[in-house]
């Protein structure tokens, strides 16, 4: 690609690959000649476009053939576990958990089997070439078109179990219908209120920036930063580049044999810096947050005006360019969430599917163990390199070879269906997940009955029963009585005092109930006839309610079993099969009388102060779940908003704040070095604290901002320091002043200024030095006009805002001086 | 000396220098006593009134009030004097006086400025070391303090005048040197850091006072400065309804109280009888500067429940004057269209409708048509089409013109384009820099601004031009992108495509790149057909990138499609 006659690019010029050329062309031939391309490009892309002709339609969604496969794998799956879940192999949150997950897999292999199909089918798919060109929509909106819809975030942002598994062409049914409403409407939403917000910290950054420009050429510090030169992936290596370009280095790097100098002090580091980085393991490179300038930042400390490419030139407003790119993104995204109608999205674990259906075949003794995992399925856990070969007849085959600790979920010998997940690969990078929110979750009882807990039973452990029970007031219970005595007077007797008086007066029904009386009438009549049963399970004096229980006849052949016994799901007993876990309660020569029972997994404690009887849908315990919360910008931009006002409930490790963090790094420093280096040690660690914070919510939503920007905003937050002990100076004890200027000060002094760091949002840190105009023209203009009267104060003009009102040229860019 | 701009608290003295001025017959006017917020049936203003002429100056230029002169012409030794009519005393200037000129009321009895008590931090209650609950309810005549007269007869006082009692008994100097002393002590008491952080403030607050040398009496008014009658006008409808601003009900309203209490004290009335109307006076003098707190109460309501709007609430706020009128500017030589598409324009133009056009360069063209001697008044120009045609295309030439699309999020949003003009309504906006301004055509619309002076408009061919903008601010990524359509088409036109009817095809190999072109206009070759390309230098296919080295020797071909071979040939035109 370097002398002309020889470049040829034989490639395919998607989005990316244009872009890629556009930047190449603007780094080496400048803006004319690029702008000039541009046109011919724009020409020529448009004129093949329309001879083209691609047009969209129904037939051109091609839905893969394997989703039908896949969707049966899942629900089998999901069958499985839910079998588990109702025997109490397995708790609640766990259930939820492999429910999501399961979806999860089977979401995102459907998206890649669907490009698949379309990649291997129709090369020339109008939906396909349009996607991966990048002219026209994005791979999730082709995956809600032939794919499916997946897990959908409710108006919360909260993610809903049950997901959209059919797609836009198939169409939705009712309930995957009124589900997607949800998240429609919540984007809508967002883009109406949260826009605002969005807004008001894009003027906040501004006013807390604008007033920094650059004032001189070099500030001459001696603060550097130090950047290890330490890349593996692409992702790394870009990063370092990121960090690096458009900077200063301040120290001269020579290579080792000919000390040939490769940079030098004070050169920019420009897009030939690969050279560097194979020489050298660190870098220094100056920044604006060590700028030693009381107002502004010097050229050096600043490097490149990242729009041209080259040094700053004076009289910058850097400033408002830095609060301007902080804020564009965020409120541009808040307006364009809408889009993807609240599909949620997260990521999965790498996992492997068999190609064909077939046998698979592993050694279960060689490099590994079988165990079980949290949900209670068995894997095989690799240790070594294992290979895998699955067969589909005796001549096709295909091998696989695992990595260390990598999961397998089939055992050597099991039929595997086409798309189905073998085995899960363990990533070595730590992906960030979407954030968790704690939530309790009340798990209520299905059915109405008595509590049991069994302690003594190993395999029960953990197991909390209901025995199945139906519970009633003394007054039911008497009308139920009654009620079926007039029905078969024959078959019931009842006790002599409410015989009487029933004869006597049937209207009147006064409750004089014994219950014993009851009891033994009931015993009788059990006897009697064979009939009916009710079992009067106990009585309870204090709530005045009978236990009664449906016992539910079955017959089992004879077991050993004693009354009492719990019996769980499918537990085959001698050619009968149990249909629900259930209770042993009666026992006769061939048959035994079971009862159905529900059994219920707990996490760890168990809520004794429950009442011993449960009635439906009463509160059986209380869980704390996981709780995945889609994050988008909105989210993103109040963790922002957090961090650059230094509020105090923005907490990091669950007890700190970072304005108690200041303080101790500060207070630990202090007892190593004088009062400034520690000051400026502390403050340098919260500083990368915030950068990397920030960037972080950005990179999430694919926002790429410089670090200068960012760096610029927090020097605004981390310059002033608190005055503790005032020395020679004229200053009060805790006044707040900037940490340079002071600095400056105490190189005159004998005794010296003592004073702390300390964060200062960025609404007080621009309250604190700028003039009383734009102060008044910012929030509560009639306070800070007040208190500028009182305190007689004198502006001078120096800024923009106050230049503005009088009419004057504001003293920037060309009208700098 | 560098210009610089002071704020503090005006002495009565100082109030009464704005306000007050001596006439040549060497009568002070200023005082306003007469509460007439009106005009009378003929619009003109009542004397006396808060728009009186004899105060504020002349509403016609160089017109008195009575008639006797008319649009008067001051001769040069009149024009250093004032000169007021010998009937009606009013002063014979520009109207443009009533923007600046201000009147006063002298208030009976001190009224208490709300603003140092309402806000926080209360400024007197740290100067008079009271609680501010005590100075509120002294404020609103709930409490009261003794003094002695003259005679050693007890007095009660509130309100204005209680506070102007103990502010006058305070000596600031000896307080601080108090607390400056005792500052080390409180350290030693184990004060908490609240009540610390107070006394901190209230030391700086009282250097602060020293240094400037107010008398705390000034923080109550003696004299209250009514505002320019500009600044709050009065209309006169056609249906002889008059609209008028909130201000002058509340100016008028004071007078009205405050004449009520005059007339008391003229009567001999002793003081303790008229309390409630002092009360009355601080209440009204409060609603005018801030009139927020008084939301129950029915003094604060006028008809239809809507308040009145104080002098605080003018002030601050989005649309208070600071933001409004002193931070944003009305601009003039403005038009605003919606944007349409328009791909066969450069980079650095954009499409203006002609209509537009020619009012926004109307100084311009009349400039320039009077330079040609075609027209001497303004106003009929849209009548001569045909030299306005060339000479409007002419202007264009040389002036760039800014476009602006409505959410200004950052620099990119305002750009220069050299205007081309159009038939139509619509500003033609070129495709690339859409994704700057982060246009969309389905309404968007678009501000057009022009640079006058030749300052402005050799910044905006230097600096704002589109052409100058092809890197994004926040990470030095190329800014101006193709996309959408543009991208399908390059796409599409550089595909492998593996349709059978071109894998079967036999490749023909061409050496010459031209030759290619010629076949695809005749149509001989499709866009997708492979070729196999020949090239004869071995140094070219050296620097090509090709993975697998060994096969570099044999390779003298490179198999493409001819859709590359075109796209390649745009590139290589700029190389």
């Amino acid at each position: 690609m370097y002398s002309k006659n020889i470049i040829y690019f034989n490639k395919a010029f998607d989005k990316i690959e244009i872009k890629n050329l556009i930047n190449w062309f603007l780094i080496n031939y400048g803006n004319i000649k690029t702008t000039k391309l541009l046109d011919k490009i724009k020409k020529f892309g448009l004129i093949h476009a329309t001879n083209a002709g691609i047009s969209i339609g129904l037939n051109d969604l091609i839905i893969p053939p394997s989703k039908k496969n896949l969707v049966e794998i899942s629900n089998k799956n999901l069958n499985k576990i839910n079998k588990k879940f109702k025997n109490g192999k397995i708790n609640l949150i766990t259930y939820l958990i492999k429910e999501k997950r399961t979806w999860d897999n089977m979401n995102e292999n459907l998206k890649i089997e669907s490009i698949k199909n379309l990649k291997q089918n129709d090369l020339l798919n109008s939906l396909y070439t349009m996607t991966l060109s990048g002219a026209r929509g994005n791979i999730n909106q082709v995956k809600q078109l032939i794919s499916m819809r997946g897990l959908i975030s409710d108006s919360q942002g909260n993610l809903l179990n049950l997901p959209i598994k059919t797609n836009f062409k198939e169409g939705l049914n009712i309930v995957e219908y009124f589900i997607s409403c949800y998240g429609a409407r919540k984007g809508i939403i967002d883009t109406s209120l949260k826009t605002a917000n969005a807004g008001y910290l894009t003027r906040r950054l501004i006013f807390a920036s604008q007033n920094t420009i650059i004032r001189k050429t070099n500030c001459f510090t001696k603060y550097k930063k130090k950047i290890k030169i330490k890349y593996e992936t692409k992702q790394e290596f870009k990063l370092l580049k990121e960090e690096l370009i458009g900077r200063i280095n301040v120290k001269t790097i020579k290579e080792k044999d000919n000390n040939k100098i490769i940079i030098s002090y004070g050169q920019d580091i420009c897009y030939t810096f690969k050279k560097i980085l194979n020489h050298n393991i660190n870098i220094y490179i100056r920044t604006p947050l060590n700028c030693i300038l009381t107002t502004g930042i010097c050229q050096m400390c600043y490097g490149w005006n990242l729009a041209t490419g080259k040094i700053v030139e004076l009289g910058e407003t850097i400033g408002t360019i830095a609060a301007q790119s902080i804020g564009e993104p965020g409120t541009q995204l808040t307006m364009r969430t809408f889009h993807l109608g609240g599909i949620f999205t997260s990521k999965i674990k790498e996992s492997i599917l068999s190609p064909f259906t077939g046998k698979i075949w592993y050694d279960l003794n060689k490099n590994g163990k079988k165990t079980y995992n949290k949900f209670n399925e068995k894997i095989f856990l690799t240790s070594k390199e294992k290979k895998i070969t699955i067969y589909e007849n005796n001549i096709n085959k295909s091998i696989y070879y695992l990595p260390p600790n990598s999961y397998i979920f089939v055992r050597p010998g099991e039929k595997v269906f086409k798309a189905q997940i073998i085995a899960e690969t363990f990533d070595k990078q730590k992906k960030k997940e979407n954030t968790k929110f704690n939530e309790v979750k009340k798990i209520k009882s299905n059915i109405s009955g008595k509590k049991y807990i069994n302690k003594k039973n190993k395999k029960f452990n953990n197991l909390y029963w209901i025995l199945n029970a139906n519970f009633i007031t003394f007054n039911k219970f008497y009308h139920k009585l009654t009620d079926k005595l007039n029905f078969k007077k024959k078959s019931y007797t009842i006790s002599k005092n409410m015989q009487d008086k029933n004869k006597k007066s049937k209207k009147n029904l006064q409750l004089k109930i014994s219950i014993k009386n009851i009891l033994n009438n009931m015993e009788k009549k059990k006897s009697k006839t064979n009939k009916k049963f009710i079992f009067i399970n106990e009585i309870l004096n204090k709530n005045k309610t009978i236990i009664l229980n449906k016992p539910k006849k079955e017959k089992i052949i004879n077991n050993k079993w004693k009354i009492g016994k719990f019996i769980l799901k499918d537990e085959i007993t001698n050619k009968n099969r149990n249909l629900y876990p259930s209770q042993i309660i009666q026992e006769k020569k061939d048959t035994s009388v079971l009862k159905k029972v529900t059994p219920y997994r707990l996490n760890d404690k168990i809520l004794d102060k429950n009442p011993y009887i449960m009635k439906k849908n009463a509160l059986l315990y209380k869980a704390v779940t996981k709780k995945e919360k889609n994050k988008d910008i909105i989210q993103g931009l109040v963790e922002i908003e957090k961090l650059f006002e230094a509020k105090k409930s923005f907490i990091i490790d669950k007890t700190k704040n970072l304005h108690e963090i200041l303080k101790d790094l500060f207070v630990n420093y202090n007892k190593k070095y004088n009062n400034s280096t520690s000051t400026r040690k502390s403050i340098e660690i919260i500083q990368k604290y915030i950068l990397e914070e920030i960037q972080s919510i950005y990179k999430e939503q694919g926002i790429n901002i410089s670090n200068k920007h960012i760096e610029i905003i927090i020097k605004q937050m981390t310059s002033k320091v608190i005055i503790k002990n005032a020395g020679n100076s004229p200053f009060i004890v805790g006044e707040i002043c900037n940490i340079n200027s002071i600095d400056n000060l105490n190189k005159n002094y004998e005794h010296k200024i003592i004073y702390e760091p300390i964060l200062l949002g960025i609404t007080k840190s621009s309250l604190y030095t700028q003039s009383f105009i734009s102060q008044i023209t910012f929030q509560e203009s009639i306070k800070s006009l007040i208190k500028a009267a009182i305190e007689n104060k004198i502006d001078w003009l120096y800024g923009l805002k106050e230049n503005l009102i009088l009419g004057n040229l504001i003293p920037i860019g060309t009208g700098f001086k | 000396m560098r210009d610089y701009v002071k704020i503090n608290i005006a002495s009565p003295k100082q109030i009464l220098k704005w306000t007050e001025r001596l006439t040549p017959k060497g009568k002070y006017i200023g005082k306003l006593k007469n509460s007439k917020k009106t005009l009378d049936k003929k619009g003109k203003c009542i004397r006396g009134g808060l728009f009186c002429e004899q105060i504020f100056g002349p509403t016609k230029k160089n017109t008195c009030r009575c008639g006797y002169y008319k649009n008067y012409k001051k001769s040069k030794k009149e024009k250093k004097h004032i000169k007021l009519c010998r009937i009606c005393n009013v002063e014979i200037t520009d109207p443009i006086i009533r923007n600046y000129r201000m009147g006063y009321i002298e208030l009976n009895i001190p009224i208490i400025n709300i603003l140092y008590l309402n806000i926080n931090p209360c400024y007197l209650a740290i100067i008079t070391n009271l609680k501010i609950n005590y100075l509120k309810q002294l404020h609103s005549g709930k409490a009261y303090i003794t003094i002695k007269d003259k005679n050693q007869k007890e007095k009660k006082l509130t309100g204005g005048e209680a506070i102007n009692d103990i502010l006058s008994k305070i000596d600031l100097e000896k307080t601080l040197i108090k607390l400056t002393n005792n500052i080390h002590q409180y350290k030693e008491k184990n004060i908490t850091i609240k009540n610390f952080k107070n006394i901190l403030n209230k030391i700086k607050l009282y250097n602060y006072l020293l240094q400037t040398k107010i008398k705390f009496s000034w923080l109550l008014f003696k004299y209250l400065p009514v505002l320019p009658p500009n600044v709050r006008p009065i209309i006169n409808m056609k249906n002889n309804q008059q609209i008028s601003n909130d201000l002058n009900t509340l100016y008028a309203s004071i007078i009205n109280v405050n004449n009520k209490i005059i007339k008391l004290k003229e009567s001999l009335i002793p003081d303790n009888y008229f309390i409630n109307e002092k009360i009355l006076l601080q209440k009204k003098v409060d609603q005018l500067i801030n009139n927020e707190k008084y939301k129950e109460n029915k003094l604060g309501k006028i008809i239809n429940n809507k308040k009145l709007k104080s002098i605080t609430e003018n002030i601050k706020g989005k649309e208070g004057i600071i933001r409004e009128n002193m931070l944003g500017k009305t601009v003039n030589f403005s038009g605003r269209s919606v944007i349409v598409v328009e791909p066969t324009l450069n980079l650095n133009e954009c499409g203006l409708p002609k209509e537009m056009a020619i009012n926004l360069f109307y100084p311009f063209i009349i400039k320039e048509l009077i330079k040609l001697k075609l027209i001497k008044r303004l106003y009929k120009i849209k009548k001569i089409t045909k030299i306005l045609d060339i000479i409007l295309e002419n202007i264009i030439k040389n002036h760039y013109i800014l476009l602006n699309r409505a959410p200004t999020l950052h620099r990119l949003n305002i750009q220069a384009f050299q205007p081309k003009l159009t038939i139509g309504k619509s500003i033609k906006l070129h495709p690339l820099v859409c994704s700057a301004f982060n246009a969309d055509f389905d309404g968007d619309q678009m501000g057009v601004h022009i640079p006058l002076s030749l300052k402005a408009q050799a910044e905006a061919r230097n600096i704002l031009i589109s052409i100058n903008n092809c890197n994004s601010l926040k990470n030095g990524d190329p800014n101006i992108l193709p996309s959408q359509d543009i991208i399908l088409g390059c796409y599409f036109s550089n595909i492998e495509n593996c349709n059978l009817l071109y894998i079967l095809n036999k490749i023909q190999i061409y050496t010459n790149m031209e030759k290619i072109k010629m076949e695809y206009k005749k149509e001989n070759l499709s866009i997708h057909n492979f070729i196999w390309l020949n090239f004869k230098n071995k140094q070219q296919i050296d620097k090509l990138k090709i993975k697998r080295k060994n096969l570099i020797k044999k390779i003298i071909f490179l198999r493409t499609t001819v859709g590359r071979i075109l796209f390649n040939d745009i590139i290589k035109n700029f190389l």
